[in-house]
């Protein structure tokens, strides 16, 4: 009967959804109102969240505490257990069962995420592999060859032992893929406490084989035997799934894209493993008398003050020893964390660690320690860059949102790319080795390093603080943190080429494409997740800060978004109505156009038209009126008769004139002196005054028409040019668009001895404009690419080999002599 | 050279063991555009590839450590990595050649050029397009083919290397009238 029940609400659900995204509609002309304001697309305020966008006078989030014991075994890479998990429901629902996150389930051989794997299909993550077809055989390439072995070989996942409740008595619990049902023995209402825990072990995947954002990487290579490994450990324990007003229970199946939500809560880790291993995790260390030397934890002392630079508390020697010896046995660390929504750690005898106090006066952490993680393979690049790439970015994203509000900000090098955490981040890029045995990096991946550090510790920020739903909206964090990346990339070195940066210059190519989908699309839905997720919010967000609210106006809104969400959890709705309430601008046309459609922005200057006002009085409008017939060409068929030397009547016959002959059409008689007269008696005088004026002043007027042919509404930036040679930048507010969205004019006025020149329409190409041929009036011819290469091909300097030509030797006359000799031999 | 450049490719490419993914800056995707430029009388091919991407493959395949930027080997490597893993065809099957024009660096990215003589009365392509999926499957090429003067999207995946497009006889006279068009990222 209650499923009947579900079914029809369902269904119901469905058809007025359909219902509903039809809205108004406009059933007769064409007319498309791109200003139409959002409040029938975005979820109805209530309670919990306001419609200016704000946490309601009834928000709540549920409370997830966690102790957790567990022991790292080296030699079989297994991880076992024990977690004690408090749960407080806040919500105002009674609960029966609670459902945890397992997403290490993912790497079971049965799991969804295993059997719904389109074979070579688009966004799927791992080793390479080709379905083949068009006359090309399908390829496995050995690295999925090795990832099949693996899963075959090794039991990976979960194997939960045991779950009980507070007393100790075994609870029922149903597993269902990445998920886990826990049925509570009574059910938990509002503002109860619920204990329970959990025993579980699982073996370790290998990152590098079947690519899972954490996994242990092998060093074969090292002095010690069997070599060494890195353990980065993430989504590594069963986690509570996220309870929301909004969706309650965020029970979405793990496939591997869209990342996490969690609820905030604090946590009580204790790790065991080998006593030579260097542990960093989230939190703060609690014991660091029983894990580190004394030398070590007086350099962890003078760390806290040292604000300049980094210093060493395990130094490259130290670590280099660890890694080329044994462990004698095993050490526990201790770490606690407060208000985090998740753990991770690494642990590694090949750490070398670095510190460095950050201060920030009237902070609720007013020092904060940036630290980095690395093994011998990160070398230079790691210890000039990444504590101080730390550090830089909480001294910019701070002024963007608040102090940064946790006592560590850790950047850790392994296997995985970039990944983000609570107080603690996993970072690529390394040096290579050569031949000589010294250890370089080259330009892009210094870049990579610096940027991958700003873009994971800014991560910290938004979603880790600012809790949005990345499995849900990927753009809510990552297109944040792009937009914030950026800024502090070109903070640290606006010279630098950073590589894949979402200016709208970058996104013009996508943005045109026919097969994109809205911003405002689930996460495991999206098919290109870099432009779409990463590029282009944040590109909207550039052009939002410095073309259209301006920065001071968009970075109080900002800063008030991450002020309100601060340690709670937003909807891009929340984000939207913040933004337009707090910078006091009606951005729906804008959330509208960039968020939920597919429009590109490519704003055409079609035509200018020069307007002279007419002084009514015939002694000046009627010589006027004869100059510009003067100044028309002359007729074609005129001028052929002249040439032809043809006779002309009226030259033939010299005699017969009349009043015509002396007088043209644009003589001007007393008759329109009088009705001159007339106008100007019966003016009012304030009109009088006005036309007076205009006439004396007798200004240019320039009326500008544009069509829009990409679709998007944006402002109208003109670069205007005068005759005189002055410039001047003209910004016109997207709302001239708001009744004809298809085609504007503009009236622009100017003194008389101002003429214009020159129209181009985005001259600093700010607003993503996909084609700038249609954009100067006159028109001028650019050159393609192409065209443009081939003309400088000659004057490329990037591509010179400057640390080989550097070793040329200066040739004397004499060297010369004998080129010139062979070349006229060769000749 | 080439020859050899290429053999080295498909060996690194099959004992490659994925690397570790990740989740900011290595984009894995590139876009190209085909535009036609009345000025010359050509189709201009223009590949787009961020040039962390572009290193990092070209280490893989080009058996190098050099940087990108300094070595004139590992880029030309890349560059003909690019054209050789793209092609154009008429509807007939018939191979375009193109002509190889270079590559630069600007802004972060490496671009890759080519250009065909333009064809009268061109009623489609077959485009085949694999650049960088033997190394990364979530590799995706885009390519916007704008000869009839509106954009046509291909998506190349690991799954799909070829595409048809056909293109709009209404629309294939109008862009006569037009000067070349171009993209704004210059």
């Amino acid at each position: 009967m209650k499923r009947i029940a579900v079914l029809i609400s369902c269904a119901c659900v469905a058809v007025m959804g359909s219902a509903h995204a039809q809205g108004i509609q406009q059933t007769k002309g064409d007319f498309e109102d791109k200003f139409r304001q959002l409040d029938e697309v975005l979820p109805s305020p209530n309670v919990y969240r306001n419609a200016a966008g704000e946490p309601g006078h009834e928000y709540w989030q549920q409370e997830a505490d966690y102790t957790i014991r567990a022991e790292l075994d080296e030699e079989s890479r297994k991880i076992t257990a024990r977690e004690t998990i408090t749960y407080t429901n806040n919500s105002p629902d009674t609960l029966r069962y609670l459902w945890l996150q397992l997403d290490q389930n993912i790497f079971k051989r049965d799991s969804m995420k295993e059997l719904a794997t389109d074979f070579g299909g688009i966004g799927r993550r791992g080793p390479a592999v080709s379905a083949g077809g068009n006359g090309q055989p399908a390829k496995l390439s050995l690295g999925e060859v090795a990832r099949q072995q693996n899963m075959a070989d090794n039991d990976y996942g979960y194997n939960i032992t045991r779950v009980a409740d507070g007393r100790g008595k075994d609870l029922p619990y149903t597993i269902v893929g990445t998920l886990m049902r826990i049925d509570l023995p009574k059910p938990l209402a509002t503002g109860k406490t619920t204990t329970f825990s959990i025993d579980w072990n699982n073996l370790i995947v290998e990152e590098n084989i079947v690519s899972a954002r954490s996994g242990f990487e092998h060093f074969p290579d090292d002095e010690r035997e069997g070599g060494n490994d890195i353990f980065l450990l993430a989504q590594w324990f069963p986690r509570m799934i996220a309870y929301s007003d909004y969706e309650g229970w965020h029970n979405k199946e793990f496939l591997g894209r869209g990342e996490f939500t969690l609820e905030f809560g604090d946590y009580d880790v204790q790790l065991t493993v080998p006593n030579d291993h260097i542990v960093s995790a989230t939190g703060v260390l609690q014991n660091a008398n029983s894990v580190l030397t004394a030398t070590q934890r007086s350099r962890l002392k003078e760390a806290e003050s040292k604000t300049d630079a980094p210093m060493y508390i395990v130094t490259p020697e130290e670590a280099l020893e660890n890694e080329s010896s044994n462990p004698t046995g095993k050490k526990t660390w201790r770490f606690a964390a407060d208000n985090v929504r998740d753990f991770a750690w690494a642990s590694s005898r090949k750490f070398m660690w670095d510190a460095q106090a950050h201060k920030q006066p009237g902070a609720e952490h007013e020092t904060v320690m940036a630290m980095s993680f690395w093994p011998k393979e990160g070398g230079d690049l790691w210890e000039k860059y990444s504590t101080a790439a730390v550090v830089h970015t909480m001294e910019v994203y701070s002024r963007f949102s608040f102090d940064y509000p946790y006592p560590t900000a850790q950047s850790v090098n392994g296997p995985v790319g970039g990944m983000e955490y609570p107080m603690i981040t996993f970072n690529g890029p390394r040096t290579i080795l050569q031949d000589d045995g010294t250890r370089t990096y080259t330009m892009s991946e210094k870049m990579f390093l610096i940027g991958v550090v700003i873009h994971e510790i800014g991560h910290i920020y938004f979603p880790m603080i600012v809790n949005s739903d990345e499995r849900q909206w990927t753009w809510m964090d990552e297109g944040l943190n792009s937009f914030l990346d950026l800024v502090a990339c070109y903070e640290w070195d606006p010279d630098m080429q950073w590589t894949g940066a979402g200016l709208p210059r970058d996104l013009t190519s996508y943005m045109k494409s026919s097969n994109q989908v809205p911003i405002m699309t689930q996460s495991d839905s999206v098919l290109q997740l870099g432009p779409n997720a990463y590029r282009k919010p944040s590109a909207a967000l550039h052009i939002l800060r410095d073309t259209i609210l301006g920065r001071e106006n968009f970075d109080f809104a900002f800063r008030e978004y991450s002020r309100r969400w601060k340690f709670k959890r937003p909807t891009p709705s929340d984000f939207f109505r913040t933004m337009e309430e707090a910078s006091g601008v009606d951005l729906d046309w804008f959330w509208r156009g960039w968020f939920y459609t597919t429009d590109h922005v490519d704003i055409s200057i079609d035509k200018v038209y020069k307007l002279r006002l007419d002084t009514k009085d015939p002694d000046i409008d009627y010589p006027r009126r004869r100059q510009e017939l003067a100044d028309k060409p002359a007729k074609v068929g005129v001028e052929l008769d002249k040439a032809e030397g043809r006779d002309i009547w009226v030259d033939e016959n010299p005699a017969i004139r009349d009043f015509y002959d002396e007088n043209d059409i644009f003589t001007v008689t007393n008759k329109e002196r009088n009705k001159y007269n007339s106008f100007l008696e019966g003016l009012k005088p304030w009109e009088r005054e006005a036309f007076d004026r205009a006439v004396e002043e007798d200004q240019n007027y320039y009326v500008l028409e544009f069509s829009n042919v990409g679709g998007l509404v944006m402002p109208i930036i003109l670069g205007l040019e005068f005759a005189d040679g002055s410039t001047e930048r003209v910004y016109v507010p997207a709302e001239i668009w708001r009744r004809s969205p298809k085609k504007v004019r503009k009236l622009l006025t100017y003194s008389k001895d101002k003429e214009l020149v020159q129209v181009v329409v985005d001259p600093n190409w700010e607003t993503a404009d996909v084609d700038v041929e249609n954009n100067s009036y006159p028109r001028q011819i650019i050159p393609s690419r192409i065209e443009a290469y081939k003309r400088s091909r000659s004057t490329r300097l990037v591509s010179r080999d400057i640390m080989h030509d550097i070793t040329t030797e200066l040739k004397t006359d004499e060297d010369e002599k004998k080129d010139e000799k062979a070349v006229e031999a060769a000749e | 050279m080439i020859r050899k450049f290429f053999s080295v490719f498909s060996l690194v490419c099959l004992v490659l063991i994925g690397q570790g993914t990740s989740f900011a800056h290595v984009q894995k995707a590139a876009i190209a555009t085909i535009e036609p430029n009345d000025r010359t009388g050509t189709i201009e091919i223009v590949h787009r590839f961020s040039q962390h991407d572009a290193e990092h493959a070209a280490h893989k395949f080009g058996g190098t450590s050099d940087s990108i930027i300094s070595s004139p080997e590992v880029q030309e490597n890349f560059a003909r990595h690019v054209v050789e893993s793209f092609g154009l065809a008429t509807l007939s099957g018939e191979e375009l050649k193109l002509e190889e024009i270079g590559f630069e660096f600007d802004r972060g990215y490496i671009w890759v050029y080519q250009e065909a003589p333009m064809i009268e009365g061109l009623k489609g392509l077959i485009v085949s397009y694999s650049a960088l999926q033997d190394m990364w499957p979530e590799q995706i090429n885009t390519v916007n083919v704008e000869l009839d003067g509106t954009v046509q999207t291909l998506s190349f995946t690991g799954k799909i290397t070829q595409h048809k497009v056909v293109f709009d006889d209404a629309n294939n006279s109008k862009h006569t009238h037009k000067g070349s068009s171009h993209s704004h990222s210059h």
